[in-house]
């Protein structure tokens, strides 16, 4: 069984007051996608390749998934990738997945923090013309051929199976982040990470990066001011004259 | 994909029969969006046993409805969804497609774009058109927003020229506006046999009891209530404004209220007014209420730093079993008294 988790660093704001640093870490849905991969590595003989498409800094959260049991590592990195959109991130990912050639199973996670579109899954498995499923909160079962799952949807839940190869993206379910071992983390400070680059994934620039997307950010506003915020204090029958006051201003009564 | 047709297409999600709101939502929107741009408005209905819903979408502003009432459509499969769509979208090419911003438009939408090469937007809450090219789509762009970290951010977006448009967009208000005289057409679609196969086989579906908590006004208890009667005085206070009622998590994990009035990331909700009583307002909480710039939050809470507070249009200090018996008797006395002609039913 060949799996490949596709994986994202994100910057953790959790700004240290001191440095003024930004922390780079991994995309909380990956670290689900990762368990649930080392799960199915528990049960039957597995190999994992995590790829991720990112700055060289990358290497970090490779190196981390190493030190829970992945196997081997692939970095993605170009000026050229810089700007990509979904479909761009989803084709670069793609074209190294063809060069890996031989997987049963891809998993990516439901969706990222920042840009928070959930699209590169669905994408990615189109691109590889093989069937996805969205928002899968564990693998029940697998073998050679198939594999069935637990799937959130709106409405409900539901168990599904697809035949392999399929994609899968994972949300979270009691997939809970393994420890880390001495072992593990000796591995993962002597692994080799490979890094390929555009030419190496024998693309065309004007498919990835900028150059290679279709939507275009124009503009970006963080909207944190106030509405005319009111505060009530005192007592409470006169709170209630006030605000069911302002509750027929807004026609809400 | 060049020339496109002009027309503005939208998916017309639906759950065993039941069409979900947040197309009305895409409907009320995409109307006023069609009528600027002086365009048909095409929806998609694929599902089974389904045909007689078509006539909601045109009272709704649909000029034209694409059935497909069809046994393989009976449960959402991501990759039959997808093929039958993308049949017709090629077929048709219309430029603009329009999806909600659901676990089934999430999931079929990007596999579209991909496949046809599409510009694809998520999260998108409104479109801005450039009144100088008003006939045609070069000029529109998509407000999206995005919560990171707590913060929410604005983000406008464009899509390059000759690409066909996707765009996914979030429920925010769910208007549904039934619109008066209105006619369409409704035009069948057929598969042939072994069109269409999957790969995926459902086993087993559960659907979740559907609560009530897609409405406009929602009162919310938290652990602030300390016990489970606190949620007598959440529903009388819900029943005198009208709304539905919600809860944060503890509540639930005390078992002081079912788990179906959770609010959270599992459990979105984007009420117009969002009344919080003993609830702190923390990031897991907030994650489920979507808030736009006309959501009135009203947060009673006895800490006046809490982070609720912060983000409250009107922050009501003091003991949540203070206070709420008042509006209660308040609003009960304006009613009787009909001292403001303003309110409605
Ligand atoms: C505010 C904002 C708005 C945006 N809006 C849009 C938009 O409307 N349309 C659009 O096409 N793009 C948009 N983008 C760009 C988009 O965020 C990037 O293309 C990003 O590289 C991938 O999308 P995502 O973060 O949404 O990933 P998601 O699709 O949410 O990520 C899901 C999974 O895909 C995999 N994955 C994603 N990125 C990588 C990677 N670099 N390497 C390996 N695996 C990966 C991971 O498994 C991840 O868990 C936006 C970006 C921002 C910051
Ligand atoms: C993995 C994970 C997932 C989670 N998912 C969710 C989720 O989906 N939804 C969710 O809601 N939470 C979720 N949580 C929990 C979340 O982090 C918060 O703990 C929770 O939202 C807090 O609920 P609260 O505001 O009711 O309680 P608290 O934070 O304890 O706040 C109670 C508030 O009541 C006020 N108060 C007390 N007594 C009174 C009184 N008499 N009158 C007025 N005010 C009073 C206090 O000042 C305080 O502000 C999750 C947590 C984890 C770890």
């Amino acid at each position: 069984m060949n799996i490949i988790v596709c994986i994202k660093q994100i910057i953790n704001s959790i700004i240290n007051q001191e440095s003024n640093n930004k922390r780079y870490g991994l995309n909380p849905f990956d670290e689900y996608a990762l368990e649930e991969s080392l799960k199915v590595k528990d049960m039957l003989k597995a190999k994992i390749i995590v790829i991720t498409m990112g700055t060289p800094d990358a290497e970090f959260i490779l190196r981390y998934s190493i030190s829970k049991g992945v196997d081997e590592a692939i970095l993605l990195t170009d000026n050229a990738f810089k700007g990509s959109d979904t479909l761009a991130t989803a084709y670069t990912l793609f074209k190294a997945i063809k060069l890996i050639n031989n997987y049963n199973l891809i998993l990516c996670g439901k969706q990222s923090p920042n840009g928070n579109t959930g699209f590169v899954g669905p994408e990615l498995a189109e691109m590889l013309n093989i069937p996805h499923i969205t928002c899968v909160k564990r693998i029940k079962s697998i073998n050679n051929t198939v594999v069935i799952v637990d799937r959130l949807l709106d409405i409900g839940s539901e168990v599904l199976e697809s035949k392999l190869p399929v994609l899968l993206t994972i949300t979270k379910g009691d997939n809970i982040s393994r420890l880390v071992s001495v072992k593990g983390r000796i591995l993962a400070r002597k692994a080799s990470i490979k890094i390929w680059d555009m030419k190496f994934l024998n693309m065309e620039s004007n498919r990835t990066g900028s150059l290679g997307s279709n939507t275009h950010i124009s503009k970006k506003d963080e909207n944190n001011k106030q509405k005319n915020k009111e505060i009530f204090t005192g007592n409470a029958s006169s709170i209630a004259v006030k605000i069911v006051d302002k509750l027929l201003e807004n026609k809400i009564i | 994909m060049n020339n496109f047709l002009k027309e503005i297409w939208v998916y017309a999600e639906q759950h065993y029969g039941k069409i979900d709101k947040v197309v009305y939502e895409l409907l009320n929107k995409s109307r006023k969006l069609a009528n600027k741009l002086n365009m048909p408005l095409v929806t998609i209905l694929l599902g089974h046993k389904i045909r007689k819903k078509a006539k909601q979408l045109i009272i709704r502003g649909a000029d034209k409805v694409y059935v497909l009432d069809d046994v393989i459509c009976n449960d959402f499969k991501d990759d039959v969804y997808a093929n039958i769509l993308l049949k017709l979208i090629k077929s048709k090419k219309p430029e603009l497609l329009l999806f909600g911003s659901t676990l089934i438009g999430k999931s079929i939408a990007p596999r579209i774009a991909a496949n046809i090469e599409a510009g694809i937007i998520s999260n998108c809450v409104a479109f801005k058109l450039n009144y100088s090219s008003k006939t045609n789509f070069e000029k529109i762009s998509f407000i999206t927003t995005n919560k990171y970290e707590g913060k929410k951010e604005i983000t406008t977006v464009t899509i390059s020229k000759n690409k066909l448009k996707i765009v996914v967009v979030k429920p925010d208000t769910l208007i549904d506006r039934v619109l008066q005289n209105r006619t369409g057409n409704i035009i069948d679609i057929k598969l042939k046999d072994n069109e269409i196969v999957s790969k995926i086989k459902s086993l087993n579906i559960k659907i979740k009891q559907q609560t009530e908590m897609s409405s406009n006004i929602i009162v919310s208890g938290g652990r602030g209530l300390g016990n489970e009667k606190g949620f007598i005085l959440i529903k009388q206070l819900a029943k005198a404004i009208g709304g539905t009622i919600g809860a944060s998590k503890p509540p639930v994990d005390l078992k002081w209220i079912s788990n179906n009035f959770l609010i959270g990331k599992h459990n979105i909700v984007s009420p117009k007014v969002y009344i919080a009583c003993g609830i702190s307002g923390q990031m897991k909480h907030m994650e489920g209420v979507n808030i736009n710039n006309d959501t009135i939050i009203i947060a009673i809470n006895k800490d006046p730093h809490c982070k609720i507070m912060e983000i409250a249009t009107y922050a009501i200090v003091g003991d949540l079993y203070k206070i709420i018996p008042e509006i209660i008797k308040e609003i009960m006395f304006r009613r009787t008294n009909k001292i403001n002609n303003v309110y409605k039913k």
